[in-house]
Order: structure tokens, then C-alpha cells, then sequence
């Protein structure tokens, strides 16, 4: 169900609970897109967000996966190399992304020396409150052995990536989160190529400098000379002078990107939670009407 | 096995290699494994099997298990003025890391009958404090020139064992070459210092380690059962 199915939904819904509220604060298409943005928004924290421990959270997130995996981000990381700075005697801060709701896992490409020695091997790191990564703290006394590295979160934009004693290299390091849901928008537009395989132009509704997402693997640019592949997902800057997106040859697949990075039309869940999010939304607009409309007490 | 291999081997055998909370530091399972090779070469050298005891060198599987160990010295200093010993006793300051004396043996001068000075080597036997003063004045049991009575006392300095040389005053020692088990070096996992005991005990040590630890971890308290209608 797109934007405008839902406002029409949301029109049918509230006027057959009370026409006469509805007539009286009849909101304009802005207002019932908020009322959707904010009923996802309340969706999510209510029923997968509003437990006390990050483990708690992280663990009804998965469970909930077949429902938000929309939502579910995975990017190449910041990092900061932080050895020598702490106590540990390999870590590397993660520069965790603005739009984050909830960190899932966090792996890279692992070496270490010893027991048992790793070359360049894929590693999913284990999650962990950061009082508990004190225990790989390396002292005089201490040489510590965990076999994998362990993500703490250092505080609400950095996150702790922790070797012990006998990591060598953390490369590669990638996580994987679940993010804001995007905002619902009549601003936002896709653009489809016009054959399977064939280039997409996307200056005509992405300007230079700004974010769009593609929708489908492809190939693009990263400045103005380095071409890179692209995919399903992923976030691209408009690089100026570079209007062509160049699709790919699978067969059945259009080239496709969807702009500005941020915003849908769609809400970002299976299909048949679209009603429920216009059900939420004409509640969170019929407990404010009955606000609007309670008569002020008459002074004396 | 490395130090660190043994101390993957601990923890994997304490289940603690995948838990974020340790009970161990590398300096207490140093500790541990320390232990566990100080008994295992006491096993080794006089193992108790029932009623029986076996022996250092009794069967090839304990002279290959100590071999490792087995070092030789030659002592040419000794303190002949020390007020503690006996009549016509020297005193030897054997190794730090001497633990049990396996071969015992002197080069000793005396004056021949040509009025020349002569060498021979001597052997030398080990003694208890009783059988000093029961046969230091028997003519058949005394030192000679070719035995030597050694006898055990402590050194003023640090751990370091004296050996006291006794003869019978008609000769004097000039080297005494001793063969012994030393001391294993201590594991030391934060410098990198290996066990260096035969890599066949290796695996009976870091087990030996992790029963001890086991046994210092606080048990879970008796549930009480339920009883069955």
C-alpha cells in the first residue's frame, strides 16, 4: 500500500468511527503523513524497543525480524584505532551511524597470532556490556585469551571494538543494524530504467551533492573518476557530472534508485502491516481530536 | 605446548575460553600449572603405584619423561672454614635449581709413597646424620680414599642446598662433579616462558592444573531433592 492508499484509508477509517470529528478537523494530506510517521515510530519503540538492556532489545528485534528486515542496515564502518589508548591490547573504536536504532552484530576480517592463530578470517564479534570487556584489560599479570573479538558500546556514538591479547588485525569491519524507519513523504520519487540492463539517468530528480538510494545493483561513481558497484540498498552521493547509472545485465532487473536518501512512499513493512499502521495512526489522530474538541469549562 | 597453548588448554578444559567472565588470570593459571609440573615430576621420580614405588630410571618411559631435567655441574670451590662442619668436612654450595642428586662423584689428591702427589676419583655416598656418628670412628665403615661421606645442610643464602664432603683427613677433594634433577623452570605465560618438560607430560600438567582450579571454585549449593510420593 503506497502513501496515497493509505491516506485514503486513513479518510474512509476515520470518518466511519465519527464523521462529524473528522469533518470538523478534517487534516490536510501533511498532517495525516505525520500521524503515519509517528505511528511507526511508536510501532517500533512500543513493540520491539521498550526494554530496559541493549541484549533485551537487540534479541526482540531478531525475533521480530520478519517484520522490520526493511529496516536492517549493514555498512562498512568508521573506525578509529584506538591500541595503546586503552587498556586493552587491541581495540578499535566504531563511529556508529546517525540513524541507528539498534545494533544487531558487528564482524570484520580477523587475524591474531595465537590460541589458535586466525589469518584473515570473517569473525562475527560478540556483543557485550562494556563493564564486561574490562576482563580483556592486558597487565603484567594478565594475558588474556577470547577467541573473538568483542563490540561494546562506548556510549551512544561510538562502539568498542575489543581483541585480546593475541589480535593482530581487525580489517574490514562492518555492522549491522536496524535504523530509523524512513520518513513517508509525497516528496519522495523513484526512478526506473527503461529495459533490463539498460542505464538509468538520475539527474532528473537527484541534484548534485545530494543523497539517493539504489534500489537495484549497479554502477556508479564514488567521485568523479572512480566507478564503483552498487548495491541493492545502498547510499550514494549525486557526484556532479555523473547522470547516468549503468544497470545491470541480469536478466528481468530494471535499474532503479529511489530519492532523496531518507525518504518512502511505502511503509517499510511486509504488506499486511500497512492497515494496522493506518489503524495507529487514525487512533493517534482521533485521541487528539477528542482533545481538540472538549469544550473549555465556562468561567464564573 | 607452548604457555599460551596451555593456557587455551586450561581454559578450554574450565570451559571459560568463550566467557567474558574469567576467574583466572594468566598469573594465577601460572600458578596452577606450576604446581601441577612440580608434582608431576615428584610423580615421576618416585611414583607411588599401590604398595609399590617406582623409581627415577626404573622404566624408559620415566627416563625419557625427566630426561629434560638431568644436569651436570663440576664444583672446584669449597668453603673449608665455615664453623658448621665436621671433622675434616667441606662444604659445597650446590645449584638453585638442584632438586634430587643422581650421580655422585670426586677427584681427589694425595700423597703417594713416593712422597708425590697423586689423583684418583672417589665415590661418593650420601649419609644420614646417625650413620655419621655411628661409624665415624669405625676403621670399615669411614671415608677412605676412594669414598667420600656426603652429607645434606642449608646454605646462609637463599634457597641454595649445601653438600657437606667428608673424608678421612689422608686426602683432598679437588672437584666434585655431581649429576641431578634439576628444577623445571617456572611457565611463565606473560613473558612466553614454556614448560620444558617432555611435550609427553604436557597434557597431564595443564589436567593436573585444571582439577586444583576446579576444586577452588565455589560449588553450587546441595538442591535439595525432591522426594517422590
Amino acid at each position: 500500500m503506497n502513501l496515497i492508499e493509505m491516506q485514503i484509508m486513513f479518510h474512509q477509517k476515520a470518518e466511519a468511527i465519527n464523521a462529524q470529528f473528522f469533518d470538523r478537523l478534517r487534516p490536510t494530506s501533511f498532517e495525516i503523513v505525520n500521524y503515519f510517521n509517528k505511528a511507526i515510530d511508536r510501532y517500533v519503540r512500543d513493540k520491539f524497543l521498550s526494554l530496559p538492556t541493549h541484549e533485551m532489545r537487540r534479541n526482540s528485534v531478531l525475533a521480530g525480524m520478519d517484520v522490520l528486515r526493511d529496516m536492517v542496515e549493514h555498512q562498512r564502518a568508521t573506525v578509529e584505532d584506538t591500541s595503546g589508548t586503552l587498556p586493552f591490547a587491541f581495540s578499535k573504536r566504531i563511529i556508529l551511524p546517525p540513524d541507528m536504532l539498534c545494533l544487531l552484530g558487528v564482524y570484520g576480517t580477523y587475524s591474531r597470532s595465537a590460541v589458535p592463530p586466525m589469518t584473515s578470517d570473517v569473525v562475527f564479534s560478540e556483543l557485550t556490556p562494556m563493564e564486561s570487556a574490562r576482563r580483556l584489560a592486558t597487565s603484567d599479570a594478565d594475558k588474556p585469551i577470547y577467541p573473538r573479538p568483542i563490540a561494546a558500546l562506548e556510549n551512544e556514538f561510538n562502539l568498542l571494538l575489543i581483541g585480546d591479547a593475541y589480535t593482530t588485525d581487525i580489517t574490514n569491519i562492518a555492522v549491522r543494524y536496524l535504523r530509523k524507519h524512513f520518513e513517508l513523504s509525497f516528496n519522495y520519487r523513484e526512478l526506473e530504467g527503461a529495459a533490463d540492463g539498460a542505464d538509468l539517468t538520475i539527474n532528473s530528480i537527484v541534484a548534485d551533492t545530494n543523497y539517493f538510494r539504489a534500489l537495484a545493483k549497479g554502477t556508479y561513481y564514488s567521485d568523479p573518476s572512480t566507478q564503483i558497484t552498487v548495491q541493492a540498498g545502498q547510499k550514494l552521493v549525486k557526484v556532479t557530472g555523473r547522470n547516468d547509472m549503468e544497470g545491470t545485465s541480469f536478466p528481468n532487473w530494471k535499474q532503479k534508485i529511489g530519492a532523496p536518501y531518507g525518504m518512502t512512499d511505502t511503509p517499510e513493512f511486509p504488506e499486511y502491516m500497512h492497515e494496522e499502521i493506518v489503524d495507529l495512526g487514525v487512533q493517534m489522530f482521533m485521541d487528539e481530536a477528542k482533545l481538540k474538541l472538549t469544550p473549555k469549562a465556562q468561567s464564573a | 605446548m607452548t604457555a599460551e597453548e596451555m593456557q587455551y588448554n586450561f581454559e578450554l578444559k574450565m570451559n571459560t575460553v568463550y566467557s567474558i567472565t574469567k576467574p583466572w588470570q594468566s598469573y594465577d593459571i601460572d600458578q596452577f600449572l606450576n604446581r601441577s609440573q612440580d608434582d608431576v615430576v615428584e610423580d615421576r621420580y618416585s611414583p607411588a603405584d599401590g604398595d609399590m614405588r617406582n623409581y627415577f630410571e626404573s622404566n624408559e618411559k620415566i627416563r625419557t619423561e625427566l630426561a629434560e631435567l638431568i644436569t651436570n655441574i663440576s664444583i672446584t670451590s669449597f668453603n673449608s672454614s665455615d664453623s658448621a662442619r665436621h671433622q675434616n668436612g667441606v662444604f659445597a654450595d650446590v645449584p638453585d635449581d638442584y632438586l634430587f642428586a643422581l650421580q655422585e662423584e670426586c677427584s681427589v689428591i694425595y700423597i703417594d709413597c713416593n712422597a708425590t702427589a697423586a689423583y684418583d676419583y672417589s665415590r661418593v655416598k650420601p649419609i644420614t646424620h646417625d650413620e655419621y656418628m655411628m661409624n665415624k670412628n669405625n676403621a670399615y665403615k669411614s671415608p677412605y680414599r676412594e669414598l667420600v661421606w656426603r652429607m645434606d645442610y642449608n646454605s646462609p643464602t637463599g634457597d641454595m642446598k649445601r653438600h657437606e664432603l667428608i673424608t678421612d683427613g689422608t686426602y683432598t677433594i679437588s672437584d666434585y662433579r655431581l649429576r641431578y634433577l634439576r628444577r623445571p623452570a617456572r611457565i611463565n605465560i606473560v613473558n612466553g616462558v614454556d614448560c620444558e618438560l617432555n611435550s609427553s607430560l604436557h597434557e597431564e600438567i595443564v589436567d593436573r592444573a585444571a582439577r586444583f582450579a576446579a576444586s577452588l571454585l565455589p560449588q553450587p549449593e546441595n538442591v535439595e531433592q525432591k522426594s517422590e510420593t
